[in-house]
């Protein structure tokens, strides 16, 4: 009775397991090999979007989304989109707008919408937007 | 006793393909799961890119695509490299050229690089270009 049970597990393994783990094998493979040989990779729906998800410390995400033949790089993070291209005029960036004592000290070259700054040589608040960009350790904003 | 022995056969046979199919699939799905929860995408070879298609309407197509050396956002629907990064100078940011003429009236905080503007505030025409920010309601070009 043993040896015919022995027997049937065997029958059962070779008939069952090996193919399922060659399928398995193989489709591993195939799937592996599809994306490393990908050239180009293609998303295709409503508002499609690619999510990079920052690990190495809590909540750092950011989209870079299509809506309305919009692409928009969004900060899911601070809930920014912090460019927003192919709006009017074809061509032109939008930027968020940013007050005056947001600004904070990023590096050179950085540039942002201020939007209660004044146009003059160094940026201040209460006017009516200007743009400003970081030169030197100071906001520019003529 | 011969024709129990073949439907015997047949049905291994059948089985192995099934089970062999069923082990693909489940491979595939797998592998591809696995690629999609990868940290990274690399995409290798000629001009690689990614393809974001918008499906809610037609036509709504974006390319983050690299040639050159250069990254370039482009917009498949106009036809417009609205920004392209990594040109001389190293750091520098190519955008699209706009006409004075099709500026429009945009949100505040759009910025573009206006090919026939003058450098002055507001905008003009009859330039050899400036970069035209739309600041409370207009295009400032100085």
């Amino acid at each position: 009775m043993k040896t015919l049970r022995a027997f049937a597990r065997g029958l059962m393994v070779r008939q069952y397991l090996v193919p399922l783990l060659i399928g398995v094998l193989l489709g591993g493979v195939l799937a592996g090999f599809v994306a490393a040989q990908t050239r180009s990779v293609e998303y295709v729906g409503s508002y499609p979007f690619i999510r990079l998800v920052g690990r190495e410390a809590s909540g750092r995400t950011w989209e870079i989304t299509e809506a309305a033949g919009v692409l928009t790089l969004f900060n899911s993070t601070s809930n920014v989109a912090n460019l927003r291209l192919g709006g009017n005029p074809p061509g032109s960036v939008l930027l968020p707008a940013v007050l005056f004592a947001a600004l904070g000290t990023p590096a050179n070259g950085s540039h942002a919408y201020c939007s209660d700054c004044g146009i003059g040589g160094v940026c201040a608040g209460a006017g009516t937007g200007a743009w400003a960009k970081r030169l030197n350790g100071g906001w520019v904003c003529n | 006793m011969k024709t129990t022995t073949w439907l015997a056969r047949l049905q291994a046979i059948a089985l192995t393909v099934i089970l062999l199919c069923v082990g693909l699939f489940a491979g595939t799905t797998l592998g591809t799961l696995a690629w999609a929860q990868l940290r990274a995408l690399e995409l290798v070879g000629s001009n690689p890119f990614i393809r974001l298609v918008g499906r809610e309407a037609s036509g709504r197509s974006w390319e983050i695509q690299e040639a050159a050396g250069l990254l370039t956002i482009y917009n498949s629907t106009s036809g417009i490299a609205n920004l392209t990064l990594g040109a001389a100078p190293n750091g520098g940011l190519g955008m699209y050229g706009v006409l004075y003429s099709a500026l429009g009236a945009n949100t505040n905080g759009t910025f573009a690089y206006c090919s026939d503007c003058t450098v002055a505030s507001p905008c003009d025409s009859l330039g050899t270009g400036a970069i035209a920010k739309r600041l409370n309601g207009v295009w400032v070009c100085n």
